[in-house]
């Protein structure tokens, strides 16, 4: 039986991006701190699969007794449900070059299988064609167990990802004077994630391959548009391209110990396997509008610096984006090319169409040191290839410290 | 434009499935060529192993554990519990039925195992496991069967012992019971003829337990189905305090007056089996019954059992082979559909060896990575064999059962099948060589071969096993030559021709069709057209075919072999596992396989002769 473990998608580039205050080329001033901590939520019960149609997760997995025929159709409609805090450090070397770096903790991960059944050819031996519960009979006879919804990863990290964005465009008075900026962000993730159970039939990895979200290291060039004087600095447009690499990892294979009918590979596998997980790459297109500046206030935040005031993040920004990822194919590195194969063809070469919005406040202005934000991200609304497509909603504060 | 673009690039590796069907040329010695042949399918030979055994076979066979068990005492001895009856069954069947296995193959064989780094033990497994399989299940399939209910008797009622009809077909007109078949004899023929348009039909149903299960009647009169809830079924007790039950049809619509009716009757008894999941009463095997109305003309024999799609089953292996009139060219054409055990794992593992042993005849077998030989192949000479089981309890499985009885193992004897196809390959030019062969050696259970050469000689042979030491011996050989006694049966007709130039075969017996018939213990041992589940669905699949071939006759070429092969009537859907036309006289063979149904895919052509002529030498 071809297996189902899989995977959850979640956001977690989501969060480096958020380290700006707004813009792809914004950073903080030097010596200041940023501290990010906030809540995702993902749920994936769709992809989008090579014709671009919205489908399960999970293809129907046909099942058959030897010699007899069809059993039926196991039709899993897989609900992934993730939760986890991003706690996030950033600070300004320079005033022009930032470093980040974020530790994803996961809360929970639950996967419901939700199997479905079509009923397969008529089995004389039976009198009947298969119901879902022959079917798990049928397989528990045998050592295969149902697989049953799973909750795991509490308190499991993430990759950590480190992120430097440096803003070149200050060395050139030019862009200033025209509202315009552009830099150059890396970012990179270091192992720190765990990987699925090999013998578990629904589980989930937290590694950067298993949420898919991000590369395990990406270089993103970016350029933005101010309207300081024409718009009173209302509007920030941005645009960004962005190349993310994956890194061949190893996995442990399946012995089937536990599930015997579903995940018995290595025997022909091996006992290891490789996935190259296929490199992401496209870019974004961002609008920042500022509808509420608020006061330039004094407060005990500015006091030591009265212009510094006027200079605060407003106090409420919008921002929308839309980001277009082209997936590469993922290649798998085993003993056996028809296992390969079967799971190469689930990850051809595709595409997201990824839209994201937030709502952030800055309390600065009010002499309250936290941005809170709330920001939801779809990957449904725009027909993607090859694709999961989870949708998310995060929320959290941002809080600047400067310690001087 | 922007995302056009990068989509448009799709740069870096695209994936593509691996070739599921491949060719492999093999040269020298038989240890050498199955060292190569090892060392290239390595991985393949794993995984066909462990996906279609380990995953699949020995799982699905475990579950006959405890009933086997149950009879065979010594499947009750630890070594054989946890899950490890299969694999060692498997394992002790393979290791007797090395005995017979000629030592080149055992070489070829080692040759495999060192070339793919595994056991030799599963290497000899991969190539008998076929052999042992079909016993086993042949075995535990009847056992099921004599457990459940059985149809007793079948009457036609409605005045059939005044019509002035010999509606039975037994030569005698309107005598008693005319109408009345008792005992009910599964044919593959007519069981009535010329029976009034409103005749009723009362079934006489049994079950040695807990009884026929009324509600689970179920009928398919044509392509129409009812069940026992419809007032057209009324059912009854008829004797064992209820167990025993009548079951009176009466056709809500009366029966269509001159025409060819078939009945498919099905039920199910009051056990609920829990000790094998899933929980299920045992059932009847679907019986087909055809007869004709008032006004058809023809006799029973003349009516073939042919019945209607049934929905609930494929049709299994077949072969036919023409020549001379029935084909375009003159020159002889086999085709061959084997269907048996795909399981969506055996088709990723097709694959065409070609051979040029050190010593012999040049050959090729379409077969499975790790396995030696073939379900049907060419040699050098034009000389092509296919085959296809044939259910049978005249098995060697059957011989030990009957030896031991509860103390038995299921201890094969015989040479598998697939040798006898490599045997034939290795000493046969013509088809007389290959029925001498089949003639002379034993085999492990019910095949039915089909040979065909060059000059045109086509001849189909049925086996057994033999296992009671029939004078007449276990291969039953027959050609469309209706001159010869021996080619047609007791009213005259061909065993399995529609001309003087076709032979066509399915997965049941034509000729040798009373196998067996007698008793161990209390258990009726008989032949396979009462208890098979391929027997019924064969015999359509049979008559199908004859219609293609009638169809087709005297135009018959490549195309159209591959058209009838390809036809969702003749080819399983399921199960297939490869789909061939051989061309003898030009040693070409055209082979589909790789997917499912073979017919899918291209039937890709390769030229033994070109093969022979190119790479002989190396």
């Amino acid at each position: 039986m071809r297996a189902f473990q899989f995977t959850l998608c979640t956001l977690l580039c989501l969060l480096l991006p958020a380290m700006a205050w707004a813009g792809f080329t914004e950073t903080l001033p030097q010596g200041t701190f940023l501290f990010d901590i906030g809540y995702v939520h993902s749920v994936v019960e769709n992809r989008w699969d090579d014709d671009g149609e919205l489908v399960p997760l999970i293809d129907p997995i046909e099942r058959y007794e030897p010699g007899a025929g069809k059993q039926g159709i196991l039709v899993p409609q897989v609900r992934a449900e993730l939760a986890m805090i991003a706690p996030q450090v950033y600070y300004g070397i320079l005033d022009n070059l930032l470093f980040g770096f974020g530790v994803p903790i996961m809360l929970y991960s639950d996967v419901d299988p939700r199997f479905e059944w079509e009923r397969g050819d008529y089995q004389w031996n039976l009198g009947r064609s298969y119901s879902e519960d022959d079917f798990w009979q049928w397989a528990g006879s045998m050592g295969q167990p149902e697989p049953q919804p799973w909750r795991g990863n509490e308190g499991t990290l993430g990759d950590v990802l480190l992120g430097l964005r440096f803003r070149y465009s200050d060395y050139w008075s030019w862009f200033d004077k025209h509202d315009m900026a552009l830099a150059m962000m890396l970012i990179g993730a270091l192992p720190t994630g765990t990987p699925p159970d090999p013998e578990l039939v629904i589980t989930a990895g937290t590694t950067s391959w298993d949420l898919h979200a991000n590369g395990e290291f990406g270089i993103h060039l970016s350029y933005d548009k101010f309207f300081k004087k024409s718009l009173d600095n209302r509007l920030t447009l941005g645009f960004e391209v962005f190349y993310e690499f994956f890194f061949p990892r190893e996995y442990e294979s399946s012995t089937g110990e536990e599930n015997p009918l579903m995940l018995t590979y290595r025997p022909y596998v091996g006992k290891r396997y490789t996935i190259d997980g296929g490199d992401f790459s496209g870019f974004s297109v961002q609008t920042d509008i500022v509808p509420w500046r608020g006061r330039a206030r004094q407060t005990w935040l500015t006091r030591s610096n009265p212009d510094m005031a006027a200079n605060l993040p407003p106090l409420l920004t919008l921002t929308l984006r839309y980001t277009f990822t082209h997936l590469q194919q993922t290649d798998w590195q085993s003993n056996s090319e028809i296992w390969d194969w079967e799971r190469e063809k689930l990850w051809k070469p595709g595409y997201k169409n990824i839209l994201f919005g937030q709502v952030a406040f800055s309390l600065l202005r009010l002499g309250i040191p936290l941005q809170p934000y709330v920001a939801y991200r779809n990957l449904t609304w725009i027909p993607g290839k090859n694709a999961r497509a989870p949708n998310v909603l995060l929320a959290g504060t941002k809080a600047i410290l400067k310690f001087w | 434009m922007l995302a056009a673009s990068f989509t448009a690039c799709n740069y870096g590796l695209l994936a593509e499935q691996p070739d599921y069907y491949e060719v492999m040329e093999l040269y020298g010695t038989p240890y050498e060529r199955g060292l190569q042949h090892g060392q290239k399918y390595a991985n393949k030979i794993r995984s066909l192993f462990t996906m279609l055994l380990t995953s699949s076979i020995y799982p699905y066979l475990n579950r006959e554990h405890l009933d086997v068990a149950s009879v065979m005492l010594r499947y009750q001895e630890q070594e054989y519990m946890d899950g490890r009856f299969c694999s060692k069954m498997m394992t002790e069947s393979a290791w007797a039925l090395a005995e017979y296995i000629p030592d080149e193959y055992l070489q070829e064989m080692q040759g495999i195992a060192d070339g793919a780094e595994m056991p030799f033990e599963e290497i000899l497994i991969l190539n008998t496991f076929f052999d042992t399989l079909m016993g086993f299940r042949s075995i535990t399939f009847f056992i099921k069967l004599v457990q459940g209910p059985w149809l007793l008797t079948t009457e036609f009622l409605g005045g059939l012992n005044t019509d002035g009809q010999d509606n039975d077909g037994d030569g005698d007109i309107d005598e008693p019971d005319e109408g009345l078949a008792d005992p009910y004899e599964p044919l593959w023929y007519a069981s009535m003829v010329e029976v009034p348009t409103d005749t009723r039909i009362r079934f006489i149903l049994d079950d040695d337990k807990e009884g026929v299960n009324p509600e689970s009647i179920r009928i398919q009169l044509n392509e129409t189905i009812y069940t026992a809830d419809h007032p057209s079924i009324q059912t009854a007790p008829y004797a064992r305090d209820g167990k025993t039950i009548e079951v009176i049809f009466t056709p809500p619509d009366g029966l269509p007056a001159a025409s060819v009716v078939s009945i498919v009757l099905q039920c199910t008894d009051l056990l609920e089996i829990v000790r094998v999941p899933p929980h299920h009463p045992r059932s009847m095997r679907d019986e087909r019954i055809t007869f004709t109305t008032v006004g058809y003309g023809q006799k029973t024999w003349e009516v073939a059992n042919r019945g209607y799609d049934d929905g609930r089953t494929q049709p299994p292996s077949l072969g036919f082979a023409v020549r001379g009139s029935a084909t375009k060219t003159g020159d002889p054409m086999l085709g061959h559909n084997f269907a048996m055990l795909d399981s969506d794992t055996t088709h990723k593992h097709a694959t065409l060896f070609m051979h040029h042993p050190d010593q012999g005849k040049a050959f090729a077998v379409v077969g499975y990575t790790g396995i030696v030989w073939g379900f049907s192949g060419m040699n050098e000479d034009g000389f092509t064999f296919l085959y296809n089981s044939s259910d049978t309890l005249n098995n060697s499985f059957t011989k030990g059962f009957n030896e031991g009885l509860i103390f038995a193992r299921l201890l094969p004897s015989g040479l598998p099948v697939g040798m006898m196809g490599r045997e034939l390959l290795a000493k046969s030019t013509t088809v007389n060589d290959g029925v001498t062969y089949l003639e002379e050696t034993l085999p492990t259970f019910g095949w039915n071969f089909l040979l065909a050469d060059a000059q045109g000689g086509i001849t189909a042979v049925e086996l057994d096993a033999n296992i009671l030491g029939r004078d007449e011996g276990w291969a039953f050989s027959y050609t469309p030559d209706t001159e010869d006694p021996e080619n047609v049966d007791q009213w005259g007709q061909p065993y399995g021709s529609v001309g003087p130039d076709d032979l066509f075969m399915a997965s049941h017996y034509q000729k040798n069709i009373n196998e067996i018939d007698y008793e161990i213990a209390i258990f009726p041992v008989s032949p396979q057209r009462f208890w098979s589940s391929f027997y019924f669905r064969s015999v359509r699949a049979f008559y199908n075919l004859a219609l293609q071939i009638k169809k087709h006759y005297g135009e018959l070429d490549l195309g159209d072999m591959i058209a009838i092969l390809s036809r969702n009537d003749l080819e399983d859907q399921r199960d297939s596992m490869n789909s061939v036309v051989y061309e003898p006289a030009k040693l070409k063979m055209h082979v589909a396989a790789g997917q499912v149904p073979p017919s899918d895919g291209d039937y890709e052509e390769f030229d033994l002769g070109q093969a022979i002529a190119e790479g002989g030498n190396q």
